[in-house]
């Protein structure tokens, strides 16, 4: 198949009001008479609010009102519904918000802020995974048992589990007992990470006088937001409308529910006037939530030959003070966890623990950052063990597809992608047994490889809708639900309706570049877990396929032809038996109107819509199909080691998708360079870091280090591999997440396979690999030394 | 300072913008205590913001052309207190003659900061990991300080008493910086940072070649820089490189106490000392 | 409060400011400037860079009175300057860009940079690159575009 746009390197569409900066992010929205808030927000991790004191905030000028938790006495949440607006009764982190001024200055908001008075009553804080289990805990959810719960979910009310998920398949206890199965047991762990989105959360929210609620806010989930707003606050859906501007990066912060019904309340709070909340950067990393903190227990076993024949996992996910969305983080890291291997006997229980720490939420991956790790650095163990290549003990056990039956029970389609394929262009990119020399005697050069496979992770019903209008001069509008925060999707989805309609691409509108606003956008669930180019995209070919339909009808009155016989190309409908019969679509696009002024046909408008039908809920086992598509990938790098200080450099990154049809190139490999610079954030340098409290230590871009331009590899390859998804849009599958998720373990691996270190948990900084080879292999610090003093120093003699 | 801004805006002040430094020094002995000095003004702003301070007035020094200079004099070389880390980095004079500060200016922030950062305010800032003061210490530079009361002189070593404090007085400007204008002067200055853009260990070297004089300072480890010189490091300029270098690490490895906070450990800060120790002092005596 | 006066891309401003407004604010809020954006709020990230009198400062950390009497430049100022018009072509064309929310500070700071010296060494070019944090990690991208567009600067120079 030849494509006229599809497979061509195309720039995102709204590029030139990005380079002049005036593409407009909720951030840039104002309205004349906009009211700022401020949060007022806790001190201490755990405790029982005695009373809040707002007299002294109102006396400051300019202030309106000051709201507090009794005031909004609503229940918030899209898995579970475990949030409060504002702090009610008790506090849970530091950094809950406890009460918000409204001012007509953000001077004065400021100002009034730090006038609220709260008194505490504290109770125990329970700040790690392990206190929250113990049977004698303070329970910070006491009402669990209450909370509206997603079906498919399973709190444990009077503990601190908000989930418990577990997946079974075959005989894990049994294969790990035969005699000549090799045990692999580790115990990995994950820092909380912050999402850095650079456009911070922020809301403009106006409750009308009609009674509408009109909001303007930097998100991922115009439709799901609505919803949950207005299943919240008991109105009629139709009564809020959510307008999406482009987000300043999303990556799963802005999934789910956000501080939109703060926002809306406050506005009704204030007399209606317009309110907006702008979080500063030390606000979006203590009161707004983080990546969940991971702990994995994991038994594996091998056989001799590098079958992969167990894997038994514990993992405890940090959820912090909130788990709405974690649950569902947890629930995914569960089923996904044998990864891209055909592994016959398969235990995991996945947690998800409440403890008085900042609250978590979706992020890029989505569980799989966080099973990877465990499983991708357990294969490296395993194959040192086994004294078999990283690249062969992944090939032998690799998902085949058509053939392997996932533990879930789910089979492996036959056009899932291909995995062989992926692993041979990964390992000839990186020639694993081919390691130059480092560039100093002090330093090891390593080499490392990790795989990965996700699927989106959604609920069965998740679904996409979208409209195609044919204008007068036949240009083409597309609206879809699918937002635009930097991924790319509205552009390839302009490209899709280009090739579907057979128009040059300039012809296409996308309306969401701009906006999507729930009561003009059709519908999508979110734009989350790398779905929109899939499931919007086959919306989308479904409604040009109408919208055609629509014009071949008009076209067949017109020519006097059969409809079957009508065919549309290049902008052009023609009659296949009577090809000289054609005429310019545009002609069609309001009806066909003769010289005489009598019309045929309507306005052009076509509809698709697209849901995941065959999906279900997983069973008590773990067991039921509730994938859409899986997107197979791997990171491969190059890396020195400085055994001086312990710094890592990565020096060449390979970056390999199975993406089915490259829709637009240069926005994959634009996803698969990006992603690796997120991968290598996280595997460096990224952590929050806590205080003894439970404070939140480096909510800024100082101390939480994230990549600058001088962290860029010197080197980045990035290869698309096209096994086309026969039900994807023209073969495509999504990539946007997957590409971190193997950077981090990649490294790790590297590491482990040049010097023998075992790095359990992230980031790798440079003091923490230091202490690891102290401990671990002291003779390579100490050879490090030796040749630092001493050869070292001769060669600057001879100089 | 805690690098947390939760808020936008900044407390309400007066600002000045004196044109010359007696203008200056006028305004500050008049409103004594109550105003704070504006260099560059990156951390002055960020401490307001972080409601740790509360000035009720703030002068600007940005208008003051004489401190904004580099002049030799028979004193030395002089160097104003807003003259700006790019301006530092980009002077002829300074390359040659002060290589650490030059090195050290082209840390002071990102690029675009140091066309802001200057030289006078980044190390009254007093935080351990200042670009300027160990730079400076390895110079044995001297700082000239006015008041309106009249001027002083402050080796530069005798800035700093504590995180955030210095021996400033509130009525006090530093006005220059004078470093001796010795022939063949070698110097670095490296910065060691990981994961955080707080350095966790810095060094800088001088080298006076013709004097046989060399001083070396560690900074960030401590509230302070450790000040080292030729004899504290027992650098014998008959004996072999490879051997003091060695011995001049080991002097700073067993001397310096380092601090451990969110940044680095004690113990790893100590051990960075040490290799930074060594490769300052290669790359001069290499490049020799 | 006081009036001060302001050039923003090309258009002189009046505009009563307090003195401890900061320029950040009055552009974005007073004078609807939205072509400067912010993420960090304490000069750590350099999206809210704007060229004062020709020099990159971060509005941040800057005050509106230390900008009395001054030219203020931002990203679509640019576009009137041929050859920052070419340079932004060329982030358009290598797909230097994801969310789009840093791209200006990067325009504006590439274009400074190339300014100065369009013979820039490339490990020179990343550090001048250096303060501005492209969370969506298109440097590999932006390095390209800026590489690519040195040519329109030097033409210039000749």
């Amino acid at each position: 198949m030849t494509y006229k746009n599809v497979g061509k390197e195309v720039p995102q569409a709204d590029s030139w009001l990005k380079v002049t900066g005036t593409l407009k992010y909720a951030f840039d929205i104002n309205f004349p008479g906009t009211l700022y808030a401020k949060l007022v927000t806790s001190k201490l991790p755990h405790a029982k609010i005695k009373s809040i004191d707002i007299s002294e905030a109102l006396k400051v000028k300019g202030v309106i009102n000051v709201a507090t938790g009794k005031d909004f006495p609503y229940r918030l949440g899209l898995y579970l519904s475990d949030r409060d607006v504002l702090a009610v009764d008790k506090v849970r982190w530091i950094g809950h918000p406890v009460a918000a001024v409204i001012a007509d200055s953000l001077e004065a908001a400021e100002e009034a802020a730090e006038k609220v008075k709260v008194e505490y009553e504290p109770l125990e804080p329970v700040l790690t995974v392990e206190r929250a289990l113990e049977k004698d805990a303070p329970l910070i959810h006491e009402k669990l048992g209450e909370y509206r719960v997603f079906p498919g979910f399973h709190p444990v009310p009077g503990t601190n589990i908000a989930n418990v998920f577990e997946l079974k398949h075959g005989d894990v206890e049994n294969a790990l007992k035969e005699e000549d199965t090799i045990i692999i047991e580790e115990t990995y762990r994950l820092p909380q990470i912050s999402h850095v989105t650079m456009e911070t959360q922020n809301v403009l929210a106006w409750w009308r006088f009609d009674d509408y609620v009109e909001v303007w806010t930097s998100i991922q989930s115009p439709f799901a937001t609505r919803y949950l707003m207005a299943d919240a606050l008991k109105l009629p859906v139709n009564r809020i409308i959510i307008h999406a501007p482009p987000a300043g990066g999303g990556f799963g912060l802005k999934a789910g529910l956000g501080w939109e019904p703060l926002v809306a309340l406050l506005s009704k709070f204030a007399g209606r006037k317009p309110v907006k909340l702008v979080l500063s950067r030390a606000e979006q990393m203590t009161s707004a939530p983080a990546r969940d903190g991971f702990i994995a227990k994991v038994k594996a076993g091998f056989k001799r030959d590098g079958r992969f024949v167990a894997y038994k996992a514990e993992f405890y996910l940090d959820a912090g003070a909130y788990a709405d969305y974690t649950i569902n983080v947890a629930r995914t890291a569960g089923y996904s966890a044998d990864g891209a291997y055909d592994i016959p006997n398969v235990h995991v229980t996945s947690y998800a623990v409440y403890t008085n720490k900042i609250p978590t939420t979706a992020m890029r991956g989505f569980g799989h950052p966080e099973n990877h790790w465990a499983l991708e650095l357990t294969l490296d163990r395993a194959a040192s063990v086994l004294g078999i290549d990283p690249v062969e003990i992944r090939r032998k056990n690799l998902l085949k597809p058509g053939e392997s039956v996932r533990a879930t029970g789910e089979r492996v389609r036959e056009d899932e992608g291909d995995p062989q394929k992926v692993l041979s262009v990964l390992a000839q990119a990186i020639d694993l047994n081919h390691v130059e020399r480092a560039s100093e005697p002090w330093k090891i050069r390593a080499k490392g490889i990790a795989l990965l496979v996700k699927a989106p992770s959604q609920p069965p019903n998740a679904g996409a809708s979208a409209v195609v209008k044919l204008n007068e001069d036949g240009t083409i509008d597309v609206l879809t639900g699918n937002g635009s925060m930097g991924q790319g999707t509205p552009t390839s989805l302009a490209i899709l309706a280009a090739e579907a309609f057979g128009v040059p691409l300039e012809k296409i509108k996308i309306n969401q570049l701009e906006m999507v606003s729930t009561d003009t956008n059709p519908y999508t669930w979110q734009t989350v877990g790398s779905r929109g180019l899939f499931s919007d995209g086959i919306a989308l070919l479904r409604a040009i396929e109408d919208a055609k339909n629509q014009i071949k009808e008009t076209a067949s009155r017109v020519f006097k032809v059969p409809v079957d016989d009508v065919e549309i190309s290049e902008g052009y409908a023609y009659s296949k038996t009577h090809p000289w019969i054609r005429k310019e679509i545009r002609e069609f696009a309001m009806g066909y109107t003769y010289p005489d002024g009598t019309t045929v046909g309507s306005p052009v408008i076509g509809r698709g819509s697209y849901a995941p039908i065959l999906n279900t809920f997983l069973d008590a086992n773990g067991h039921g199909s509730n994938t859409v598509f899986h997107t197979y990938g791997g990171t491969g790098v190059e890396l020195e080691i400085d055994l001086l200080t312990g710094e890592v450099k990565v020096l060449r990154a390979v970056q390999v998708y199975d993406v089915g049809k490259a829709i637009d190139p240069l926005l994959v490999k634009g996803q698969m360079d990006g992603g690796f610079i997120m991968g290598l954030g996280s595997a460096l340098f990224e952590q929050l870091k806590f205080g003894e409290d439970g404070k939140v230590l480096n909510p800024n871009l100082i101390t939480y280090y994230v990549p600058h331009f001088e962290d860029m590899t010197a080197s980045m390859e990035s290869y698309i591999i096209e096994t086309p998804q026969k039900d994807g849009p023209l073969g495509a599958r999504g990539v946007g997440e997957h590409v971190m998720v193997a950077v981090a373990p990649a490294i790790a691996n590297a590491i482990f396979r040049a010097t023998g270190v075992k790095i359990n948990e992230l980031p790798i900084t440079a003091e923490k690999l230091w202490k690891a080879i102290k401990e671990q292999k002291p003779e390579l610090i100490d050879k490090a030394l030796k040749s630092f003093f001493e050869e070292g120093i001769k060669e600057v003699e001879q100089i | 300072m805690s690098f947390t801004t939760p808020y936008f805006t900044l407390p309400k002040f007066v600002y000045f913008k004196p044109k010359n430094i007696e203008e200056a020094l006028g305004m500050l002995k008049q409103h004594k205590g109550r105003a704070k000095v504006m260099a560059g003004g990156i951390m002055l702003v960020n401490l307001m913001k972080e409601r740790q301070i509360f000035p009720e007035y703030v002068i600007d020094l940005k208008n003051i052309d004489e401190l904004k200079k580099i002049n030799v004099t028979e004193n030395g070389i002089e160097i104003g207190s807003m003259v700006t880390a790019i301006e530092l980095q980009n002077s002829k004079l300074i390359k040659e003659k002060c290589p650490a500060l030059a090195k050290a200016a082209s840390f002071m922030g990102d690029r675009t900061l140091q066309h802001t950062v200057t030289i006078g305010g980044n190390i009254s800032v007093g935080m351990p990991s200042t670009d300027g003061l160990p730079a400076l210490m390895s110079m044995d530079s001297v700082l000239e300080v006015r008041s309106s009361e009249g001027k002083r002189f402050l080796p530069s070593s005798e800035l700093v008493l504590g995180i955030g404090r210095t021996s400033l007085k509130e009525d006090e400007i530093i006005t220059k910086i004078i470093v001796p204008n010795d022939e063949k002067v070698m110097g670095t200055y490296l910065k060691f940072i990981n994961a955080s853009e707080v350095a966790i260990a810095t060094v800088a070297v001088t080298v006076h070649h013709e004097k046989k004089k060399l001083a070396l300072s560690v900074g960030a480890i401590a509230p302070r820089p450790y000040y080292f010189d030729n004899s504290s490091l027992q650098w014998n300029w008959e004996g072999s490189v490879a051997e003091n270098i060695k011995r001049a690490s080991d002097v700073v490895y067993k001397a310096v106490q380092p601090m451990s906070d969110a940044v680095a450990s004690a113990e790893y800060r100590k051990e960075m000392s040490k290799i930074l120790t060594a490769r300052a002092l290669k790359e001069v005596f290499g490049g020799a | 409060m006081r009036t001060i006066s302001l050039k923003v891309n090309g258009i002189v401003k009046e505009v009563a400011v307090e003195d401890n407004e900061l320029l950040l604010n009055v552009l974005r809020e007073k004078l609807g400037v939205t072509s400067v954006k912010a993420a960090c709020w304490r000069g750590e990230c350099g999206l809210c860079t704007v060229l004062l009198d020709g020099i990159p400062v971060k509005s941040c950390m800057t005050l509106a009175v230390e900008a009395d009497g001054k030219e203020v430049i931002t990203a679509e100022g640019l576009y009137s300057d041929e050859r920052a018009k070419k340079l932004m072509e060329s982030f358009v064309k290598h797909g230097a860009m994801q969310c789009g929310f840093c791209t200006p500070a990067f325009v504006v700071t590439s274009h400074y940079v190339l300014s100065k010296n369009p013979d820039i060494d490339g490990e020179e070019l990343k550090k001048e690159l250096n303060g501005v944090i492209c969370r969506c990690g298109t440097y590999y991208q932006i390095y390209e575009a800026v590489k690519d567009a040195e040519k329109y600067y030097k033409k210039e120079k000749v």
